[in-house]
This record gives structure tokens, sequence and C-alpha cells, in this order.
């Protein structure tokens, strides 16, 4: 009775500490709209501070925790929303940087911090590894809300999902090779990986095509394709960590992030084709609060792991470390992308989109759940464990905060953010339009009610219209001053004409007045031309970045 | 000058300011005009089948909006044929400028960076094998030109 009084207890107590911590991220979401802060940083800056009160959050963080809880879903969701077309246009710089600058920058960190910091071989292998991991939740947020080209922000997603999964394999060789005693030889590791990653991506490429051909083809119920996707999302890390436990293969492990990777991308790009329209509002829904909540979850338990006044005992190795970090990450971003540049110069990354790829490449959850694995495995002295631990917090701690609330400064002053003076006084004129034509609308309908007698609904509706029509003529004149306006309102408004379209459609199906046969064929259509949009906006966006050539002639000689 | 005058664009739309000016041009001259826009394999080439149609259905619906905006913002009423092809730039625009029989091709600025999405260095190479092989003259119109 003792036990399971206890046992309820502690049940009770972290309960209580997810309900504190889902209030506490709601309240920072509501003020984070009003100072200009990331999200995560400001979860991060405050789960600082909640760490300096550990009666306060009874949680029980760790490594496991992160890594097949709340990693998996977050994953998923990035990728589900990652077309597959615009993924393979950039794969080349993506792979190369993933995986080349990986394995490079591994390297590269690990006789630095062998020769500078004192670590053994194989710790500062680990370290190199785990401190490869970019998480650009924060960056991605910010791409959003700035407007910046699609290309940039494909870029940076697609070097982060493959990096993790690079750095984790790389990360188990040397925590493997240190437990076992053994030295990590190039062969075995090269061998390793290849099985690892390729075998991964081959458990999520098979599940996800499960799930999108067979299940979400077949059912039509938001409930049971949503949930659908979600075992799929830790089915497929689960299957893939223990492969070799199901199939009975003793010690063999594949990647289970390259798993959620390629799952995701399936059911982003086959599977929600095969939905409903209104199962693909609830299942992205799902997603979306799903992404909310564990992002809040993972970076206020970043801030709360990370012991400030601990920090402050090993500063000349954090200070090491956060050097080493940025000036290797400064020679592989620069560096590959010029040699990617002579390889593949029909997709060159643009010299903006370098620097951001340099000073954006923030570090996150699963550097620091790779630094907790290794302070809690025997491979290592504890002694190296706490060391790495605390590098580990240093350089996320120094990422998020110092780069995190920089980089916004950084694209504005590249000219990436897509919305530049001229377009925000276009949208404040449009937006004025709109708002004052609902204002005469509401008025118009007082004065028809009788609730305003006629005259003066007369006088303020006119008022509005003095006012509408100043609105319109500024517009008119905004794009003769600023022609390269055009297309892209044309683009926008395209878009938001074929939403109007689809909800229409959702609305007559669910009035019964079109079968959900029809209503699914012209939703599918609409899908292929919405995202038919995107693909020449990119196009376009991506050559309207450059300056070009003008003003030639040339006449048959 | 005979037949017609070819507007060329690709990758994606063309420049608002740049469809005007070939709309003038082609007033000017008092020929028709064909507006073609290529879609370069290099970004559209392998697309499943219902998105490459969607794209072009899409890329259609633009340009006829793009051109109708035009018109009613210039004087020169031109009704353009719209032609959207998907392929090799450089084998294209060669192909239905001879076809044609147009002695003017327009090119719509800005320019692709990418002059090689028409396999050529730059876009001096792309000017002059174009005037090399259709013995039309180039010109490149729109912002600044």
């Amino acid at each position: 009775m003792t036990t399971l009084a206890a046992e309820s207890s502690s049940i009770l107590e972290q309960e209580l500490s997810v309900v504190i911590l889902l209030a506490v991220a709601a309240g920072i979401a509501l003020l984070v709209r009003r100072i200009k802060v990331p999200f995560t940083v400001a979860l991060v800056v405050v789960g600082l501070v909640l760490a300096f009160f550990p009666d306060f959050i009874d949680l029980d963080i760790s490594s496991e925790l992160i890594l097949g809880i709340l990693v998996p879903p977050l994953l998923f969701e990035a990728v589900l929303h990652l077309p597959w077309p615009r993924l393979k246009a950039d794969l080349g710089p993506i792979l190369m940087i993933a995986i080349g600058g990986t394995l490079i920058g591994t390297f590269l960190v690990g006789y630095a911090m062998r020769d500078w910091v004192g670590l053994p071989w194989l710790a500062a292998l680990a370290f190199g590894a785990l401190i490869s991991a970019t998480d650009p939740v924060a960056v991605i947020a910010l791409f959003k809300s700035l407007g910046v080209n699609k290309r940039l922000a494909v870029l940076v997603e697609g070097e982060s999902l493959f990096n993790d999964a690079v750095a984790v394999v790389i990360f188990n060789l040397a925590l493997g090779a240190a437990a076992a005693g053994e030295t990590l030889t190039w062969g075995h590791g090269i061998e390793e990986f290849f099985i690892v990653g390729l075998g991964g991506l081959a458990v999520g490429l098979t599940l996800g095509y499960i799930v999108s051909e067979l299940i979400l083809e077949a059912v039509d119920d938001p409930l049971i394709e949503t949930s659908t996707t979600l075992a799929l999302a830790y089915g497929s890390y689960v299957v893939a960590e223990s492969f070799g436990t199901i199939f009975g293969i003793e010690d063999l492990h594949l990647s289970g992030i390259l798993a959620v990777v390629a799952a995701g991308l399936m059911v982003g790009n086959i599977g929600l084709n095969n939905t409903s329209p209104s199962t693909r509002v609830s299942l992205e829904s799902f997603w979306e609060l799903l992404t909310f909540l564990v992002n809040s979850f993972i970076f206020l338990l970043i801030g709360i792991q990370i012991d400030v006044t601990d920090l402050s005992t090993d500063i000349p190795d954090i200070a090491i470390a956060i050097g080493v970090v940025l000036v290797i990450r400064l020679m592989l971003v620069y560096g590959i992308n010029w040699l990617h540049g002579l390889i593949q110069k029909d997709r060159k990354v643009p010299v903006e989109y370098r620097h951001v790829a340099f000073w954006g490449g923030l570090r996150g959850a699963i550097s620091l759940a790779l630094a907790l694995t290794l302070a809690e495995s025997p491979a290592f002295t504890e002694e190296v464990g706490e060391t790495i631990k605390l590098m580990t917090f240093g350089v996320v701690l120094f990422t998020l905060i110092v780069q995190g609330t920089t980089i916004g400064t950084l694209i504005s002053r590249l000219g990436l953010s897509g919305k530049s003076a001229s377009e925000e006084d276009q949208q404040r004129h449009q937006a004025l339009i709109y708002a004052r034509r609902a204002g005469r609308r509401e008025l118009e309908r007082l004065g028809h009610e009788g609730v305003l007698f006629r005259e003066m609904a007369d006088a303020m509706t006119q008022t509005y219209d003095e006012q509408i029509e100043e609105n319109t003529e500024h517009l008119g004149q905004h794009f003769v001053s600023h022609p390269e306006l055009e297309i892209s309102m044309l683009v926008a408004a395209r878009r938001d004409a074929l939403l109007a379209e689809q909800s229409a459609l959702l609305d007559l199906g669910r009035r019964g007045l079109a079968s959900s046969e029809v209503v699914h064929e012209l939703s599918v259509d609409l899908d292929h031309r919405v995202a038919a949009l995107e693909l020449l906006e990119e196009r376009w966006e991506s050559d309207s970045v450059f300056p070009d050539v003008h003003s030639r002639e040339e006449g048959p000689h | 000058m005979g037949g017609e005058v070819v507007y060329v664009s690709w990758g994606g739309t063309g420049q608002g300011e740049a469809v005007r000016a070939a709309v003038d041009r082609a007033g000017e001259a008092g020929q028709k005009l064909r507006y073609l826009a290529i879609l370069d394999d290099d970004q559209f080439g392998e697309l499943s089948p219902a998105l490459a149609e969607a794209v072009r259905s899409e890329l259609d619906w633009l340009l006829h909006a793009q051109l109708r905006m035009v018109n009613l913002q210039t004087e020169v009423a031109v009704q353009p044929i719209i032609d959207i092809r998907q392929g090799d730039v450089e084998e294209i625009i060669v192909a239905v400028v001879q076809d044609a029989g147009s002695q003017l091709i327009l090119l719509g600025a800005p320019l692709p960076t990418d002059p090689r999405a028409a396999r050529r260095q730059s876009i001096d190479e792309l000017v002059d094998a174009l005037r090399e092989q259709t013995g039309a003259a180039v010109e490149i119109v729109g912002p600044e030109s």
C-alpha cells in the first residue's frame, strides 16, 4: 500500500510539473508576441530561471526522454511539410554539408578538444559528433515570421534533418568503441555508418509507404489517420532502433532519426495526397499542436537542465568549445558551399544564404540529449562526462541566446527578409482597405436595419469611402514605384483565391450539396495547384535574389 | 520584320515591367506577340504528371491575369498568344522562333541568374547563340533596360 501510495504521489507530482510547464509555455507564447525574441529562446531563458527552483519542477529528464519521446514527433512534423521536389532540388548542397560537413567537423572538433582541452580521443570525437547536430527550430520560426525565401528554409532545415542522423551514428560509434575498450577504425566506422544510415532510411521508407499507400488511402477517418501517423512517427523510430532485437540480429541498431525522417517524407509527399481535405486539416492541426507542446517542453527542459552556476566552474573549456565550434562551422559552411558551387553551378548557394547558414547553426535538443547520454555512460570517467556536459550546455546556450537573438537582424541586414519596407507599406494599405471596407459594411448594415438613422449612416460611410479611395490610389501609385511587388502580389492573391475555393468546397461537402468523392477529387486538384504555385513562386524568388543583366541589345550581324 | 515578336521568360512568371515593355515593343512594331514561358528542366523536370499539369495550368492562369492587367494599364492593347513549354530553354526558343518566322526575340529581365538552364556560361553567350541560330535580333527588356 505504501509503495502504491508513493508511486501515485510521484505520478501526481510529475503531472503537476507538466501542467506548470504547459502554463509557463503558454504564458511565454503570449509574451513573445509583444517582445521581439524567438519563442524557443524565451523558453530557454525562463527554463534557466526555473532551474534555480529544483523542487518546483519534478521531472526525470533523461536522454531517452528527449531522444525517444520528444525528438521523433518534432522531426516527423518538420518533414511532413517539406515537399520532395524542393528538397530534391537542393539535395546536393544539403547532403554535402550534412554528411561531409558533419564528418569533417566531428574530426576537426575532436582533434581540437583532444589537444586543447585534454579529452581522451574517443570522448573528444563523441563531443565533436554531438555538437555537430544543428537545431533549426528557432531559426525556421524566424524565417516564417520574416517571410524569408523558402529555398533558404529548405537548405537550413534539410541540413539539420540529415546531420542529426549522421551525428548520432558517429556518436554511438565513438561511445560504443570507448565502452568496449576498443579503438575506432576507419573501415569499421564507414561500414557501420552505411548499415545504420541506409538501414534506418529503409525502415522509414517501408513503414511510411505502408501507412501512406495502404492506410491513408483506404481509410477516410480523421481520428484513425491521425493516430496512424502518430504511431508511425514513434513506430519508425522504435523499429529502427530495436531492429536487431525484433529480428534476432545481435547488436544491430539502425538510425531511428533517419527512419522518422524517411517516414515523414513519405507521408508528407504521398500520404497526405491520399487523405480527404477535412482529414488533412485535422491531421495538420494535430501535428501543429503536438509540435508546439513538444517544442515547449524541450526548450524549457534545456533551460532547466543547464545550471548556470555549474557553467561558471568551467569557463575556459566552454570558451574554447564555443570558439572551436564557431570557427569550424564557419570553415565548413563557406568551404563546402564553395566546393558545391564548383560542382553544381546551377544550384549554387548564394553568399547571403551562407552567412545565414553559418550564424543560424544553432544547437539544441539532440546535442543536449547526447551529452546527457555520454555523462550517464560508464565509457568515460565522471570528470570527462561532466566536462563534455558543461561544454555542450555552454555551446547550446551561446548559440541559442547570442546567435538566436541576432540572426533576425542579420537576415534583415542581408536583405533576405521577404518583407521589405516597400512590401510592408503595400501590406499596410491593403490591410487598411480591407479593414475600412469591413467598417463601412457594418455601418451600412446598421443604417439599413434602422439602428442608425439614415443620414448618420450615409455621412459615416461616405467618410469611409474617402479614406478607402485614398488608400486605393496610394496602392496604385505604389505599384508604379515598386513594380517588383506586382508578381508577388499576384501570386499571393492567387493563393488566397485557391484557399477560398478549397474552403468553399469543404463547405459544400459539409452541407451535403456535393458528394465526398467530388469534393475529394476537386480538393486534390486544388492541392496540386497550391503546390504548383509554390514551385513557380520559389523559382521566381530564387531568380530575384541576385542582381542581373540589363540594358543590352544585340542585332543580327 | 515579319511574323511575330517572341517574348521569352523562363523559370516561372515574367516580371510585370518586362511584359509591359514587350507589349509596347510589339505594339510599336505592329506585330503579334507570342509570350513564350519556358519551364526549365532544372526546376520542373521531374515532377509527377499531376503536379506538372498543375504547374502548367497555374502558370497559364497567372500569365493570362498578368496580361489582362497589362492591357488594362497600357494604351497599347495586344492579345498575345501564350505558349508554355517545358524542356531545354535554348532549343525551345530556337524552334519556336523558326516556326513563327520571328525576327525579334525579347528576353524578359531580370533573367534567371542561371544561364546554364540554357546550357550556356553567360547570358551574352546565350544571346549570341540565339542570334546565330535564328538570325533574329535579340533584346533584353524589363527593369532598367
